[in-house]
């Protein structure tokens, strides 16, 4: 329904200049050369004619002697000409920059996992994760509707096999994974599989594992670690040090879940 | 009835402190660096004539590959306190295997690549130089090497031999960037020296003090007139004829041979000049904000190629009348006449001498922005202010001789 309102809003955007090759490094929306869906590495050339399905669709363009392109069904917003006014504006008012004191920046603790579309959902679900009491993720909206989003969870240890869907209510989307599992031997994989968007756009789930340290032995390795950088703020420590160390540790984490560890 | 004095001798006066103010002007643009004070009038006389009027003449974009090397690192392990290699003391460097890789990219299209710069100080030994000299030895005369100037003065030797090496090295006052030197010292020739050289077929001749290109006598140390500033980089909106300076990722144009045409991989160099180094960690305080460094060495040959190092006849006329009158002035106790409003707030008599002292203000600055406007060539005006300021106290502090100067029939 939503794919059929958005054809209506068919664009014709521009042919390609001659005999210059641009290729696709990136796409949001849906753009068609001729018949072609346009996807990343594609190279365009003279010949084609593109096509936006929506006002929101745009192609980031590489040349190797032009430079990078934006094309965008939107009307495209004017050049920056104004360096004259500009310098004035930063001479009267001037730009106040972040320092950064630690090497690598971190996303801010009140940021949590939101997975946007289902590129998000094959990186996220993929190598080693820390699953503490739960594992929760929220899921974009728009890309995820409630009513149409199936999200299924395939475990397997070579010997059985466990498929459920996972309920999504207000966006957020949970994985218990039973407590008389945690400390099997048994090598578990897991995958998850967003419906129909995997099955539509061909997409072969990866494979992730689930580590599962007690909330006990989390908290002492983090006060240990804590004592050990002796850092107060537990904000600053949770973006410094906790972070860094349970992923290298453990696996990847949701940030508000080592809060109540700190 | 005393007799009147002859006009010459205030003439012969004014003409000689106006070469004087000459010799100044010359002496101080010869040096390899300036006040950062300047930078003020610099940057907006820069500003007013490239934003606000438009007069910014560029490159072509499709004449330059920028390749940043920032994602290209890796590290080396160093000597510990005891002369042992430890892996617990590490120093970042370039990757030079992704270096050979990348250069051995551009070996096919040799000949049709104007130059390459590469931007990297490779001083430090590492396991992979053997694989970037084989490469390099390769390229020969078309790629150009970087050193640096060491504490003694001397250029510090680099692990790779390049067939042509020059010193990416400038000095400067107050850790603002202004001018780069031709030669560093008087002696070691400078990136932006040879790479104009190279491409332009030049040689710079140094007799006697005076540096001399086919055109003219040159400036030893023009100050650099940004024409390629970090506002020119840009995306696209359109395509059909755009072109955009762009800094391209050397892992990305690495990256693109698995994807790429080969025809369109020889875009990328073909008919350019490649500049290799780091965007966003070499990075340089100029009156137009913080410029990578090589942006600032691609200017300074922007400088050069430009012809705004040449010292133009009409300018040194142009300079000579301005120095003229200012000496006139001082010589012939001229005031302007100020504006009451102007005269009531400076009632002081330190209030008084800054007042005056606004007609020379008022004319070096008109000065530097004519010489800018018409040749291109930015002035400093600061010594030149206190030099006129100097003469003009011990003119009026020697009574005898100024009146010897100036008597005139009563």
């Amino acid at each position: 329904m939503m794919k059929n309102i958005a054809l209506l809003l068919l664009l014709v955007a521009t042919t390609v200049a001659c005999a210059q090759s641009y290729y696709v490094i990136s796409i949001e929306g849906e753009i068609y050369a001729g018949d072609q869906l346009l996807a990343p590495k594609d190279r365009l050339t003279n010949e084609m004619e593109l096509r936006f399905i929506g006002a929101e669709s745009s192609a980031y363009l590489m040349s190797p002697s032009k430079g990078y392109f934006v094309l965008s069904a939107k009307e495209g917003y004017p050049l920056n000409g104004k360096e004259f006014l500009v310098a004035v504006k930063n001479a009267l008012l001037p730009p106040s920059e972040l320092k950064n004191t630690a090497i690598r920046a971190l996303y801010a603790a009140d940021q949590h996992i939101v997975l946007e579309d289902t590129y998000d959902m094959l990186s996220f679900f993929r190598g080693r994760l820390l699953y503490l009491d739960t594992l929760v993720f929220d899921l974009d909206p728009e890309y995820f509707p409630e009513g149409t989003t199936r999200v299924e969870w395939i475990s397997t240890n070579g010997k059985d096999t466990l498929r459920r869907d996972l309920p999504v209510v207000d966006r957020k989307c949970q994985l218990h994974w039973p407590e008389q599992f945690h400390s099997s031997t048994d090598q578990w994989q897991h995958q998850v599989v967003a419906h129909p968007w995997y099955g539509e756009d061909e997409l072969s789930p990866y494979t992730f594992q689930l580590a599962t340290p007690t909330a006990a032995q989390v908290q002492a390795e983090l006060q240990a670690l804590r004592e050990l950088v002796k850092q107060n703020t537990a904000q600053d420590f949770l973006l410094e040090y906790a972070l860094p160390y349970v992923r290298m540790r453990f696996g990847k984490v949701h940030p508000e879940s080592l809060r109540k560890y700190l | 009835m005393s007799k009147a004095s002859p006009p010459y001798r205030i003439w012969a006066l004014t003409t000689f402190n106006a070469l004087v103010m000459l010799l100044i002007t010359f002496f101080w643009l010869r040096l390899p660096y300036t006040f950062g004070d300047e930078a003020f009038l610099i940057k907006w006389t820069a500003l007013t004539k490239k934003s606000l009027l438009g007069i910014d003449p560029k490159p072509n974009p499709e004449s330059v590959l920028f390749v940043d090397i920032s994602q290209s690192k890796t590290t080396l392990d160093q000597l510990n306190a005891f002369g042992e290699p430890s892996p617990y003391h590490r120093v970042v460097i370039t990757d030079r295997s992704q270096l050979a890789e990348f250069l051995a990219m551009i070996v096919p299209h040799r000949n049709e690549t104007r130059l390459v710069l590469m931007d990297v100080l490779l001083d430090l030994p590492s396991e992979q130089d053997s694989l970037l000299q084989a490469v390099v030895d390769s390229l020969g005369s078309k790629i150009l090497g970087v050193t640096h100037v060491d504490t003694s003065g001397a250029a510090s030797p680099t692990v790779i031999q390049f067939e042509r090496q020059a010193v990416a090295t400038y000095r400067s006052a107050q850790g603002l960037f202004l001018k780069y030197p031709l030669l560093f010292s008087d002696s070691l020739p400078t990136v932006p020296l040879m790479m104009y050289e190279q491409l332009h077929q030049q040689e710079l001749i140094r007799k006697g003090g005076i540096y001399r290109f086919a055109q003219g006598v040159s400036l030893p140390a023009p100050i650099v007139d940004f024409k390629v500033r970090n506002s020119d980089f840009r995306t696209g909106r359109s395509l059909g004829g755009e072109s955009n300076f762009t800094i391209y990722s050397m892992g990305d144009i690495l990256e693109s041979r698995a994807f790429m045409h080969p025809e369109d991989q020889a875009d990328f160099f073909q008919g350019k000049v490649v500049l290799i180094g780091d965007f966003y960690n070499d990075v340089h305080d100029t009156p137009f904000g913080k410029i990578p460094g090589l942006l600032v060495i691609y200017n300074a040959y922007l400088t050069l190629v430009g012809g705004e190092n040449i010292v133009s006849f009409f300018w040194i006329v142009l300079l000579l009348i301005t120095y003229w009158i200012l000496s006139w002035r001082v010589f012939k106790d001229i005031d302007l006449e100020k504006p009451r409003w102007l005269v009531r707030l400076f009632k002081s008599k330190l209030g008084i001498w800054i007042l005056n002292t606004l007609d020379e203000v008022v004319i070096l600055i008109l000065l530097t922005i004519g010489s800018y406007f018409l040749f291109n060539i930015h002035i400093n005006v600061l010594i030149l202010l206190v030099y006129i300021k100097v003469v003009e106290y011990i003119w009026d502090s020697l009574p005898r001789f100024k009146s010897m100067i100036t008597k005139t029939a009563k």
